[in-house]
């Protein structure tokens, strides 16, 4: 099986990674067999209560680059009355650099499916969608016949396994919109809408898909829930450092020598990642950036720390999906910025004007450096662009898309001032 | 609704407001005015121009004042030098994606974009100047200039969550994403209705009516024109609006004199004809509810629905063809002026009706496509030439540089200049049906009805209705005893919809009701001043009532003008004459386009 | 043309707004129809499911997947983001244009590719990587290039 991805981790530390290139993922015997809706069945025989304490004393962070708390989340939907709950796997895996979705979907994809339904129950939703990008046509194929197969064995659908519980799950497709990542951009894309977010609050816990309450969860981050009910809280608390438990799939690409996925925990650092797994950089270290397009770029110090949430909040930045995008030293960082650029001018919804008009603007100005033509005053517009669109945007696109430009002006003004 | 209050502090300043207040709204009780572009009164807020963004304590990134609702003990700052700093950076992407020529608009001196450029000192931009270049759509009434659109989306709102006409939406991503008609196509070719409320709240010059004040001006220069006016019962409450005064400035004396002071030939009342409708239309009613009850004819197309919103009639071809039995065949009180002037009048004056023009005034966009539909020529001409807005009219009264304020009061010329109270609450969501049931209920009864101020079909919300209980009638309509009429009224085509949905679903069932296609009514149109809002609907309103409360002829059928006018000409109401003249038809227009 | 209209109109009634499925319906009518969606298609669709047509075209205006436009047999979709960026794929791009003789975002003459950009694909530890319509890519060389072409051909 292809997955278009070398996994470089080591079998032994892995959690999520276990089946994928192991079990054939059309088959739902094969992830029966290999302790699969175990953790289902545990979850069904526990009060739903006690099924969001488990995941929120197991401290898992979404892993869609938010890194909200999971069991804080839950509650906020499993409080919120109403005669239709939802929940939402956000499957819009879009972030340049990250294929960890695309993976866990089309090498196990009931492991994905057992922990939307274990949500669902948690928050009392009856109803869900997996919102996957359109461009992955592979994972729809398999999430599909997963589905199905999981109806006929009575994972989902009414009363199931003997419970209460009823459950329906849908494929929802995207249309090739980065955007629809952002998880009110999503549900207006299932409403059958124009993928544009909507002002928080209110959230949508409170009001989301058709104005329910909705709880939109990342791929991985749902992928860990089996395993936190069926090995208890205190297994995932266990794993890691304190703070930052679990496992993380992290992907390398760029100037790595061997590029590939690696799933591990949260001390480890970005460079140690590398050149355990990676085999080093291909060439000398100039940067790297870390969590996909709007990730910060990372200085050869900072990749020496820890991918902890305490280490990453002290240095302002974010591990983001987990993607580490390294740059030797043939690479000019005005190049580097104008893909960037180009990308989120491509991909703004063009809802906000901060960030519709923004994104054309900093791709305007990269442009100017790029054809040596770019001055001071240049980058001083660029900054004050980047500064307001980080505060005033409506959604995370517009107020993220602007760190790789500042924390390249931090480092590299110099670089980008003489091209 | 919340009675409960908050307190909360807006840049030091503590306020106590209802709890379902938006931050913006608590600055203005601070006294603070927060800038809007995207956000407008009457329409759902989005939160996407962001011009309106304030720091609330607490949250990481700057929140929409406009949309973000107070919480007691809230902080909030909205004039740091950041907030400042961002605010004019808002403006000044916008200011770089639009069309600077401001001297060649329309909108010059009164829009909501100057407005805020001038309040935020803009001196420069450090953006290269990229407007649309798109051509302007000049296909239909409403005219669209893109290099002026500032994507606020207000017009999308009003397009298809008021009116649900469905024009307008968003077109693309990102950059490039605009304002377009359905599928890119002029807009004369979408299901465009003409009701110009995408105008009312559009902040720019994007949006437009046509203008025809060239050729009127045309007429009244040319000596051997004689150029006839009328004026809709709207106008008398808001040209003094329209010329700067405050909302709900009562001028109808001032509006004949000045329509004279323009050259205007003969200044004559819509008003007029707006009776001339009741009893037209009161027959018609009455004609069909006979067939109905005491014939048990099952055929007869009740409800009847009135007829004199052009908005609504295209809105009704296009959505609810269905309904076109049920559609009284009388023309708008527009129309019907236009048949007789070039017919009665032009016979009592002894003019060549070659040589009249009629234009009327008009609150209204949509009578603007009105008075072009091919069949509004009963007279042997085109009844009504041209239509000029309210504001035309005071482009036209500002052109001769006139201060309205001092115009001396006039009278409305004969014979079509005299009116009642009823023609005047026209202009009035409700004003069509208390009129009409002022008549029918006198005609049925034998007794005039009892109050002049019939509440419930009067007031703003979406579908009024009233249930009328006949006990006593004159031997004619002896059958209607104990019957009881049950009316409705709707106001904008959205509202249209949902009442039109639940009838034609059999969910509910009337004998009567009056739709007109703009929120509030005809004082609600699309002509009318801008800046609008459901409070200055609620002033010109007002004044509406106040009009009809002065008058000593408050019912239709009491005109003597009319009376004349029936004993002269038309012989008896739904005579043959009375048809060819003042009654039209309908066709189905393809609701998907 | 109408065999391929029954088909058309047995996906349109597949519509069902509880099941969210607009953009998989959208995307099916679309493959009927030579990657597009015809206007007497688009007019359908909305009569059929009640969506009013502005709104369907401001939904297809939005996704890069559906086009209101004509366009070619075969949709080759070439990244143009960081990790491609760095593994040459503008190479592959410009040897694409090249090839078929058109830019990025036109169709050949011929009507049977259209070259498009897309945003990452998810392949990135494998770029330089491309879409030709449901299937992607990795690894993809100059050499690789003509076998891929040659299967659509």
């Amino acid at each position: 099986m292809n997955y278009h991805a070398k996994i470089l981790s080591a079998e032994k530390d892995h959690v999520l990674l276990k089946n994928v290139g192991k079990i054939d993922p059309m088959s739902i015997d094969a992830y029966i067999k290999a302790g699969g809706y175990e953790g289902l069945r545990k979850a069904l025989a526990m009060d739903p209560q006690k099924v969001i304490e488990e995941v929120s004393e197991s401290g898992l962070r979404g892993r869609g680059g938010a890194n909200f708390p999971t069991g804080r989340k839950w509650t906020f939907t499993a409080n919120a009355k109403a005669d239709q709950k939802y929940i939402i796997c956000n499957a819009d895996e879009g972030e340049p650099g990250t294929m960890k979705d695309r993976i866990l979907m089309e090498g196990d994809p009931h492991q994905v499916i057992e922990g939307i339904i274990i949500g669902a129950y948690a928050v009392g939703a009856t109803k869900g969608f997996i919102y996957i990008r359109g461009e992955y046509r592979k994972s729809i194929e398999t999430i599909t016949k997963a589905i199905a197969d999981a109806e006929k064995k009575g994972f989902i659908g009414r009363g199931i396994l003997g419970s209460k519980f009823d459950f329906e799950l849908y494929v929802a497709e995207g249309g090739g919109a980065y955007i629809c990542g952002d998880e009110t951009a999503l549900i207006e894309s299932i409403e059958g809408k124009r993928g544009e977010p909507r002002m928080k609050p209110p959230f949508p816990p409170v009001v989301g898909l058709y104005g329910k309450p909705t709880v939109v969860n990342n791929v991985e981050t749902l992928a860990n829930v089996p395993h936190i009910i069926k090995n208890g809280s205190a297994w995932f608390t266990k794993k890691g450092p304190a703070g930052s438990p679990g496992t993380k799939i992290f992907m390398l690409v760029g100037d790595v020598n061997d590029p590939g996925v690696v799933e591990t925990t949260f001390d480890r650092t970005p460079m140690d990642i590398i050149e355990t797994y990676g085999k080093g950089v291909d060439g000398a270290f100039k940067f790297a950036q870390i969590g996909g397009a709007s990730g910060n770029i990372f200085t050869a110090e900072m990749m020496k720390n820890p991918m902890t949430y305490d280490r990453m909040a002290e240095m302002k930045v974010s591990y983001g999906t987990g993607s580490i995008f390294v740059a030797n030293e043939s690479r000019n960082v005005v190049e580097f910025l104008s893909t960037i650029a180009r990308f989120f001018e491509h991909e703004s919804c063009g809802k906000c004007t901060p960030c519709r008009e923004g994104t054309h603007r900093i791709r305007q100005i990269i442009e100017k450096f790029e054809f040596g033509e770019g001055t001071i005053s240049d980058l001083e517009l660029l900054e004050e662009l980047a500064l307001v669109m980080k505060k005033a945007a409506l959604c995370g696109l517009g107020q993220a898309c602007v760190n790789p430009f500042l924390d390249a002006l931090r480092y590299f003004k110099g670089e980008i001032l003489a091209n | 609704m919340a009675s409960k209050k908050v307190t909360l502090h807006i840049d030091g300043i503590e306020v106590t407001v209802p709890a379902d207040f938006s931050i913006m709204q608590a600055a203005k009780v601070a006294g603070i005015d927060i800038p809007v572009l995207c956000w407008h009164n009457d329409l759902r807020e989005e939160g996407n121009c962001r011009i309106c963004v304030v720091e609330v304590e607490g949250q990481p990134t700057y929140q929409p004042s406009c949309a973000y609702k107070v919480a007691d003990g809230m902080k909030v700052k909205v004039n740091t030098p950041e907030l400042l700093k961002a605010r004019k950076m808002v403006l000044e992407l916008i200011l770089s994606r639009h069309n600077m020529d401001c001297l060649n608009c329309e909108r010059n001196t009164h829009c909501e974009l100057q407005t805020l450029a001038d309040k935020y000192g803009m001196r420069e931009n450090r953006f290269e100047n990229e407007p649309s270049e798109l051509p302007i759509d000049a296909s239909s009434i409403v005219i669209r200039d893109s290099s002026k659109c500032i994507n606020c989306g207000r017009c999308i709102r009003a397009c298809n969550e008021v009116q649900t006409a469905y024009a307008l939406d968003w077109w693309g991503r990102g950059y490039e994403k605009m304002v377009l008609p359905t599928a890119g196509k002029p807009l004369a070719e979408t299901t465009c209705i003409n009701c110009g409320q995408c105008i009312n709240v559009c902040p720019t010059g994007a949006l437009m009516e046509r203008d025809d004040t060239a050729m009127v001006w045309e007429w009244i220069h040319d000596p051997e024109i004689h150029v006839v006016v009328q004026t809709a019962p709207a106008i008398r409450a808001s040209v003094g609006e329209a010329c700067g005064l405050e909302p709900g400035y009562l001028s109808t004396g001032k509006l004949a004199g000045v329509l004279k002071q323009l050259g205007f030939d003969k200044v004559m009342d819509t008003d007029f004809t707006a009776d001339l409708t009741i009893i037209e239309e009161g027959h018609e009613f009455l004609h069909r509810v006979t067939k109905a009850v005491r014939d048990g004819d099952k055929k007869v197309a009740l409800p009847l629905l009135t007829s004199c919103s052009p908005g609504w009639i295209k809105f009704m071809e296009t959505f609810y063809p269905d309904f076109i039995p049920n559609i009284s065949t009388c023309k708008s009180p527009q129309q019907m002026f236009g048949a007789l002037a070039k017919t009665y009048y032009a016979e009592k004056a002894k003019i060549d009706p070659a040589k009249i023009r009629v234009v009327s005034i008009m609150p209204c966009t949509a009578k603007k496509f009105e008075c072009n539909r091919p069949e509004m020529c009963d007279s042997g001409y085109q009844d009504v030439d041209a239509v000029l807005t309210t504001r035309e009219l005071a482009r036209m009264i500002k052109l001769h540089g006139i201060n309205f304020e001092m115009v001396k009061e006039s009278k409305f010329d004969d014979p079509m200049g005299i009116t009642t109270g009823a023609a005047d609450i026209f202009a009035n969501t409700g004003g069509v049906m208390e009129a009409a049931l002022r008549t029918v209920y006198e005609l049925v009864t034998g007794d005039p009805i009892p109050t002049m101020h019939f509440e419930p079909v009067r007031g703003f919300d979406g579908i009024k209705e009233a249930e009328i209980k006949i006990e006593k009638t004159t031997k004619e309509y002896e059958f209607l005893k104990g019957v009881t009429v049950k009316v409705a009224v709707a106001h904008s085509t959205g509202m249209a919809r949902k009442l039109l949905d639940a009838v034609r679903k059999g969910e509910k069932s009337y004998h009567f009701i009056e739709i007109m296609g703009c929120p509030g009514g005809c004082i609600g149109g699309g002509g009318q001043p801008r800046p609008t809002s459901w409070k200055i609907e609620a002033a010109r309103a007002e004044a509406i009532y106040k009009e009809d409360d002065s008058r000593e002829l408050r019912k239709s059928h009491v005109n003597p003008g009319i009376q004349q006018l029936y004993k002269e000409f038309l012989g008896k109401p739904n005579s043959h004459k009375a048809h060819e003249l003042l009654h039209t038809h309908y066709y189905p227009r393809e609701s998907v386009r | 043309m109408s065999s391929e209209n029954t088909k058309i109109k047995e996906v349109i009634q597949e519509y069902a707004p509880e099941k969210g499925n607009l953009m998989a319906v959208l995307r099916k009518v679309q493959q009927e129809c030579g990657n597009h969606l015809p206007p007497e298609v688009m007019k359908e669709i909305a009569i059929a499911t009640g969506i009013p047509l502005n709104r369907l075209y401001g939904f297809v205006s939005f996704y890069t997947m559906l086009s209101p436009v004509p366009r070619g047999r075969h949709i080759i979709r070439v990244c143009k983001d960081g990790p491609c960026n760095f593994k040459d794929g503008w190479v592959i791009t410009d040897l694409l244009e090249k090839e078929l003789g058109i830019e990025v975002g036109e169709t050949t003459e011929d009507g049977r590719f259209t070259l498009e950009e897309t945003a990452c694909i998810g392949a990135c530890t494998e770029a330089p990587a491309i879409m030709v319509d449901d299937v992607t890519y990795a690894n993809v060389t100059p050499e690789r290039l003509g076998e891929i072409l040659k299967k659509y051909r």
